[in-house]
């Protein structure tokens, strides 16, 4: 054959065996010939194959034949991957084409270039060649059997002829590999429990009647047979099979040898032989092998042919796993090994020491029990070094295993005297702290205080009771010296950097509002090289801003963007990028409102739907976020040149605003002839902080009107509004709810503001209906009927139209619209509660129902759901109901992140004394009403709050007594609290109230929970303990720290 | 996906083989030709075989895991370096995302090692099942070759052979030395404390990051950031030393506050492991491009020669005592180091905060060829127009890709108008745009990496 030939063969479009049998009659040096121009046909085929997105085509298969036939390795190597890449087609014709080539040809490559095949695809099914192929090519002699993993995969995946007959050397070598590589040979074993094995074994339940898993005929039906037939060593086989629990398999493929072990059903007589092998899998990491071990010692165990011996010391690794049920399992088996042989109790006693150290603490109990049985039946068993070695000991079976090492436990534990004077603190200890924080009590202003609840302290010490909690007055606390203060923006050159931050990095939530800020202030100032500076700014700017078009002319379809569209425009005109916005004559702030008439009229019809249209465009203006507003009333004046300060800028994180910079800002803006904003007056208002109220009063004297009449009402000035001040409602209002964010605005009814919005006149209040259930909240939510709430709001008829003028009316409305989980955030970064600081409760009750909608959800799809408890981590505010049912309810989420975040608040607010008993439980109480909460999730949650000190510790079982002396019956889930107060009780020294003794005396059964309850009502103590006093101090500690940092704070300004 | 190996070929004198008798097996492992090992560097019995076997088995998985996305893990091995009394496995995640290290003391063993040198050891199937499968009542005897690691246990053998070390584990080696001396210690754990912290690590595969915090008496994990907190993204990360700390004396953390990486260490009775962890789960540590700036610039040049010359496979180098030895100054003898560990000629101990000394079996001077930040600033030092210079600080003009970036290089970090610069804010590294204006400043542009003045 001549190059040319070869070519015109392969542009026949030939017959791939007929293409193969044209080279079966060349040596070697005629197919080297042919070499180049079979490499020259395979890349003009590759390259018209890579213009048809890389398909094969007849040509381009008939040339990796020509390759195969007629290159030398380096070239042939190249024809490697899966058959769909190779090979157009039936692949069994190219297939046979291969195993021709490769048989007539048998270069010294083959089994290369087979393996190479082999590894270079994952599935079986990838491969041009099939396991049968392979076969011919190895009983021809072109090739040794592979040892490649691959030809173990292909052999796996291949489909098992049960009427074909299987080598010998297959049975010998290649089958054990099954259990050395991992494959999917295993994966599909049917459950030993649903099949008949003799009847499987025979096939008779082969046809279309037949379940999928009896008509199973892979390797393990086909290895199963060849075991009965004596065809291949069943030793042998079940030692593989428990070989290969140590290899690194897939869970799949784990099960599935467990599941063919099953049907393998080892006897007596073989489990017996490997009882060492078995014991060795007690250390396995999978731990349905671990069962399967255990099961298989049990068995041995009831034959009475189990080495007691060799158990007692393989079995301790059972223990360090997570799961209970092995560990019961592994317990039950020692226990029952080391009766009526006593011999065995040396090595018993190890391994049930390490059961102390489970996790569980329902296996320390257990192993505790075992341990108790064997000391009464001894009473000379040493059991001291025990109790040392139990470190992991839960602290309510420490006392237990105390009891065991040392005398006889007491049937009753009751704290007695005498515990309390071998108690590690020392009670003069305790006095000392209680006279020190006293005497610094002393020392603080009476007001602080009161207001820090720490009046009447030195009574509630002596009872040993919790301090006062920490709920204030809205206005009553500062609250600037518990906030890190937000440090302008300097100079230009921090600018320029905020403003890349903001565009294409990862800015902190302040930073936006510095940026607008700094450019307000700093907008005539300039710099060093400024242009050469903002070159990539400006660039940056114009490719958000081009990426954005679409929204430019559809801004009121998609007003979530348009926070990021003020900003683009502000910096865009703070560069003096004049190109981005076409000249008008309109504000911007106009244009919005313009641009959403515009196209809402277009869609007016003849019909009169003029009265629907005009309610959307009310809907889409209140859905606007008040910071969008802010910024477009902004950027007016950034487009007037009025440069100076920004009043809404917070100074403090939270959004709290120094009311004296507040009147600062104001009065320089006065003094430049810049109007002050309405938008930018109202935002500055609602954040002002209770701190300095006084001083800044002072100051506002020099305001001009009508800001002046405003900020001074705001900050506690006597004056009123009058009928005159109506163009100034909506400021007025905002003045109002700075002045008293929870209070009855009566004094502002003249102003001829509606009493039926939510915190307009009337303050709003949340309602929260727990008997509804979330599944069909969230049903409701995402399929959009917003009928059904969980949250009511009282009043609930807000006005449409104008109500962004109104923030608090606003943020509130969305709670009625049911628009909580928007898909793209308003404002991504910041949590709403900045907005209003003074009164976050619009925000909690947005996030009571986020959180009803998202209970049983991993993960929240769309919003960050754990910026929405931010108002919680406000260290001097009280927490309201609508607070701590939002917490409650993040407390038993299926979110770890939200659960965290709600973890963290109540650790702060117990130590701080804004979580308190009484109210924490009352919330849950409540929340517990619709019987839907988990309570293994409270009692994770409120377990690892208790961790962290012995206040919370207390605490937490003040809760838990509460909310079990509230049951009318025991939830099926209440083992988990009822353990939880176990614990803590313990610890304590403490013991239930009589109330919830009440409930759990009569609890009925032997079960878990009857256990525990009979546990808890067998506890008693008469007075606090040294533990519960230590808590008590501690708590007091923390409510003074406030009040000592406060107290600096107001020092160090004045 | 395929990973590009450097290519190093090891020239070994004759094969390995298992000779002697069965009972009293003689394993004769062929040693490297190169000078990077000695022929026989460890051969002895273990003391508590099963700790071994979970410690190296936990590096094997963190090896042969993809962390970032759940797909196969590369087959990759560790890497072991015997000196100084100890023997080091060294290895990362296949994302490049895990660094982890187990240091066996003397303590380990019941003879003390005999040679020195760095080799990669194939740990295959049966190396891992073996492992896996060690008790404390094993008799198990380790012997650690140039060629690789051999483990008899009982009557079983298995050898392994070595295999070619890929690219990225050379950018990492390189990357975490850099990480590994800015790591401070941050909590330290009882083994109670420790299993408390593992269990409130988020479950599951998680891509969202948690704070590791000392909440009043307690360890946990929390979403929410405090001071002195530690950063994990993604906890299966470090759950993966969970199976260890039945076996644990104490858990130590180390944290880097700037680079939010973190290290793990779980510390036994005969050894300890340590992991370092990148701050995002998609950031490997083999892109970080934290040595780039030490590597363009600095004073350590002259030091170099002297401290490459004075290692000698030691398990702690001791900076001060090099210093007075070869007669200069400790910063610039701790800065050599710091060079010599970005070559894989040394490697730090954040326990006994000093490096060791190790020979990475790979060519040392293809890791400038993996640096393509370093290589582009190096082209763009003549084109950088500096704009002013007062003192330390220097604004600059870099050509860049699409417009001309603006450079300012303050003592109080350096700053960029590149989006690189904005995305990271130095937290991968400067950018070339930084690079090439310092080595335009500092005119030391020629530096090359993995050929010092005089040579290592």
């Amino acid at each position: 054959m001549t190059p040319e030939e070869l070519k015109r063969l392969v542009r026949s479009r030939t017959d791939p065996l007929t293409f193969a049998d044209a080279f079966s009659d060349l040596d070697e040096r005629a197919r080297k010939a042919l070499s180049k121009a079979a490499q020259e046909i395979y890349r003009e085929a590759r390259k018209a194959e890579q213009a048809n997105w890389g398909q094969p085509g007849h040509e381009g298969s008939l040339a990796r034949l020509a390759m195969l036939a007629c290159c030398p390795w380096s070239q042939s190597k190249r024809v490697q991957g899966a058959r769909w890449r190779l090979f157009v087609g039936n692949s069994r014709r190219w297939a046979r084409a291969i195993i021709k080539i490769l048989s007539d040809r048998r270069p010294d490559w083959a089994e290369r270039w087979i393996e190479l095949q082999l590894d270079r695809t994952r599935f079986a099914w990838e491969n041009v060649l099939s396991w049968e192929d392979v076969g011919e090519l190895i009983k021809a002699g072109v090739i040794s059997r592979p040892a490649c993993d691959g030809y173990v995969r292909l052999m796996a995946g291949a489909e098992v002829d049960p009427e074909t007959a299987i080598d010998e050397d297959v049975l010998e070598h290649d089958v054990w590999r099954l259990f050395e590589v991992d494959t999917d040979a295993f994966d599909g074993v049917p459950d030993p429990k649903k099949i008949d094995r003799e009847r499987w074994r025979r096939r008779e339940l082969a046809d279309e009647d037949t379940p999928v898993h009896e008509r199973y005929y892979g390797w393990p039906w086909r290895l199963y047979v060849l075991a009965h037939q004596g065809r291949i060593d069943r030793d042998r086989l079940i030692d593989a099979i428990l070989n290969a629990f140590w290899r690194d398999f897939r869970t799949p493929a784990q099960g599935g040898l467990l599941r063919f072990l099953a049907i393998l059903d080892p006897t007596a007589d073989e489990t017996a032989a490997r009882q060492a092998t078995y014991m060795e899998l007690l250390r396995n990491d999978y731990g349905p092998v671990v069962g399967m071990a255990l099961r298989s010692l049990e068995t041995l165990h009831r034959a009475n042919r189990l080495d007691a011996r060799g158990f007692l010391e393989a079995v301790p690794p059972v223990f360090g796993a997570v799961t209970k049920t092995h560990a019961q399992k592994a317990l039950s088996l020692i226990d029952k090994v080391t009766k009526n042989a006593g011999g065995h109790l040396p090595g018993a006693i190890t391994a049930v020491a390490a059961a102390l150290n489970h996790r569980s603490p329902e296996i320390q109990e257990q192993a505790i029990a075992i341990l108790a049985r064997w000391k009464k039946a001894d009473a000379a068993i040493d059991l001291a070094a025990i109790l040392e070695s139990a470190a992991m000991l839960a602290p309510q079976h420490r006392r237990a295993l105390a009891a065991l090492t040392a005398e006889p436990a007491s049937p009753v534990e009751t704290i007695t005297e005498a515990d309390r004077h071998s108690d590690s603190r020392d009670s003069d200890q305790l006095r000392s702290r209680t006279a020190a924080l006293l005497n610094r009590v002393a020392a603080l202003p009476e007001w602080l205080v009161e207001v820090c609840g720490l009046s009447r302290l030195e009574g509630k010490l002596n009872q040993g009771s919790l301090p006062d909690v920490f709920d204030p007055a809205p206005t009553a606390c500062p609250v600037l010296s518990g906030v890190e203060p937000i440090e302008p923006i300097r100079d230009v050159d921090e600018l320029i950097d905020i403003a890349f931050q903001v565009l294409s990095g990862d800015p902190q939530p302040e930073d936006e509002e510095r940026l607008v800020d700094g450019i307000l202030r700093l907008g005539a100032s300039t710099t060093v090289n400024l242009r050469k500076k903002t070159i990539g700014l400006r660039k940056l700017v114009n490719e958000h801003f081009q990426g954005m078009g679409w929204v430019d002319k559809q801004i009121v379809d998609a007003p979530e963007f348009l926070v990021t569209h003020a900003l683009l425009l502000l910096i865009g005109r703070w560069l003096g990028m004049r190109s981005l916005v076409s000249a008008s004559e309109t504000s911007y702030l106009n244009r919005i409102a313009d641009a959403l008439s515009r196209q809402l009229h277009g869609l007016v019809d003849d019909h009169g739907t003029a009265a629907v249209l005009r309610d959307a465009i009310r809907t889409k203006l209140g859905r606007l976020s008040p910071l969008a507003w802010r910024l477009a009333e902004l950027y007016d004046r950034l487009d007037c040149g009025q440069y100076g300060p920004v009043v809404s800028t917070p100074t403090n994180a939270h959004g709290w605003i120094d009311p004296r910079v507040f009147v600062e800002r104001v009065s320089q803006l006065q003094q430049r002839g810049i109007t002050v904003g309405k938008l930018d007056f109202i935002g500055g208002l609602l954040r002002l902080a209770p701190d300095f109220r006084a001083a800044a009063l002072q100051t506002a004297e020099t305001l001009q009107e009508p800001h002046g009449r405003i900020a001074r009402y705001a900050l506690g000035g006597a004056e009123r509004p009058e009928k005159s001040d109506s163009p100034y409602a909506d400021e007025w209002l905002a003045a109002g709810r700075a002045r008293s964010p929870r209070g009855h605005l009566s004094e502002l009814a003249v102003l001829g503001l509606s009493p039926e919005e939510p915190d307009g006149i009337t303050p709003a209040t949340y309602h929260v209906d727990c008997r509804v259930d979330p599944r069909e909240l969230r049903n409701a939510h995402w399929t959009g009927q917003r009928s059904l709430r969980a949250v009511h709001v009282t009043p609930d008829k807000p006005e449409k139209g104008t109500r962004h003028f109104r923030p608090t009316v606003a943020l509130a409305a969305r709670v009625l619209d049911g628009d909580v989980v928007p898909l793209w955030d308003t404002e991504p970064r910041a949590n709403p509660g900045v907005i209003t600081p003074l009164n976050t409760d619009s925000t909690l009750a947005i996030a009571v129902h986020v959180f009803f909608v998202s209970l049983d959800e991993r993960t929240t799809v769309f919003a960050d759901p754990t910026r929405l408890l931010a108002p919680l981590f406000q260290v001097d505010r009280g927490w309201s109901d609508i607070a701590r049912t939002a917490l409650c309810l993040a407390l038993v989420s299926r979110d770890d992140q939200l659960r965290g975040t709600a973890i963290d608040a109540l650790i702060e607010g117990i130590a701080d004394g804004r979580a308190d008993v009484q109210r924490i439980s009352d919330s849950l109480i409540e929340v517990s009403t619709g019987g839907w909460i988990k309570l293994n999730r409270l009692a994770s949650s409120l377990g690892e709050v208790a961790r962290t000190s012995v206040t919370a510790e207390r605490v937490v079982a003040g809760i838990l007594d509460r909310v079990i002396a509230s049951w009318d019956r025991l939830p099926r889930d209440a083992h988990h609290l009822l353990s939880l107060q176990l614990e803590l009780l313990t610890n304590l020294q403490h013991a239930l109230s009589s109330e919830a003794r009440r409930v759990l005396s009569n609890v009925p059964g032997s079960g878990k929970t009857a256990k525990l309850a009979k546990h808890l009502c067998q506890m008693t103590s008469e007075q606090p303990s040294l533990t519960m006093l230590e808590a008590a101090i501690e708590a007091a500690e923390g409510r003074l720290a406030r009040a000592e940092r406060i107290a600096r704070h107001l020092n160090s300004a004045t | 996906m395929t990973a590009k190996t450097v290519g190093y070929t090891y020239r070994y004198a004759f094969r390995s083989a298992v000779v002697g008798e069965a009972s009293t097996p003689l394993v004769r492992m062929a040693t490297s030709l190169e000078e990077t090992s000695d022929d026989l560097f460890f051969d002895g019995k273990l003391r508590r075989p099963a700790v071994v076997g979970k410690m190296l088995t936990i590096l094997c998985d963190i090896v042969r895991t993809r962390f970032y996305q759940p797909l196969d893990g590369l087959v990759l091995d560790p890497v072991v370096t015997s000196g100084g009394g100890m023997l080091r496995f060294e290895g990362f995640s296949s994302c490049c995302g895990v660094y982890a290290r187990v240091d066996l003391q003397p303590e380990a063993f019941d003879v003390d090692l005999r040679g020195k040198g760095t080799t990669n050891v194939d740990f295959n199937d049966e190396m891992r099942t073996a492992l896996r499968r060690m008790t404390v009542r094993d008799e198990a005897s380790l012997q650690v070759g140039g060629e690789g690691v051999v483990l008899s246990k009982g009557e079983r053998k298995i050898v392994e052979r070595k295999v070619k070390l890929p690219v990225r584990w050379i950018k990492g080696f390189c990357e975490v030395q850099a990480y590994q001396p800015r790591l401070v210690p941050q909590f330290t754990l009882s083994p109670l404390q420790a299993r408390q912290l593992f269990a409130s690590l988020p479950k599951g595969r998680s891509r969202l990051g948690t704070y590791v915090t000392k909440t009043g008496r307690a360890y946990r994990a929390s979403p929410r950031r405090r001071p002195g907190s530690v950063w994990i993204e993604g906890p299966e990360r470090v759950r993966v030393l969970e199976p260890l700390l039945p076996m644990a004396e104490r858990v130590s953390i180390w944290y880097d506050e700037d680079a939010r990486t973190s290290g793990w260490e779980v510390e036994t009775e005969i050894g300890r492991l340590f992991t370092l962890v990148s701050p995002e789960l998609n950031r490997g540590f083999s892109g970080e491009g934290q040595m780039l700036e030490r590597l363009a610039v600095g004073n350590w040049q002259t030091a170099l020669a002297l401290v490459a010359d004075s290692l000698n496979w030691q398990s702690h180098i001791d900076a001060s005592e090099i210093a007075r030895s070869v007669g200069v100054g400790q910063r610039d003898v701790e800065a050599a180091l710091a060079v010599l560990g970005a070559r894989g000629l040394a490697g730090f101990d954040v326990t006994t905060g000093k490096y060791f000394h190790r020979v990475l079996p790979f060519d040392l001077e293809k890791v400038e060829q993996l640096q393509p930040r370093l290589k582009n600033a190096r082209q763009l030092v003549d084109q950088v127009e500096i704009v002013s210079q007062e003192g330390p600080d220097v604004d600059a003009r870099v050509p860049g890709t699409d417009f001309t970036h603006y450079v300012r290089l303050r003592l109080s970090g350096n700053r960029c108008t590149c989006r690189w610069f904005v995305k990271y804010q130095g937290q991968r590294g400067p950018c070339k745009h930084i690079l090439a204006a310092r080595m335009a400043v500092e005119g030391v542009q020629k530096v090359k990496i993995g050929e010092a003045p005089n040579g290592p």
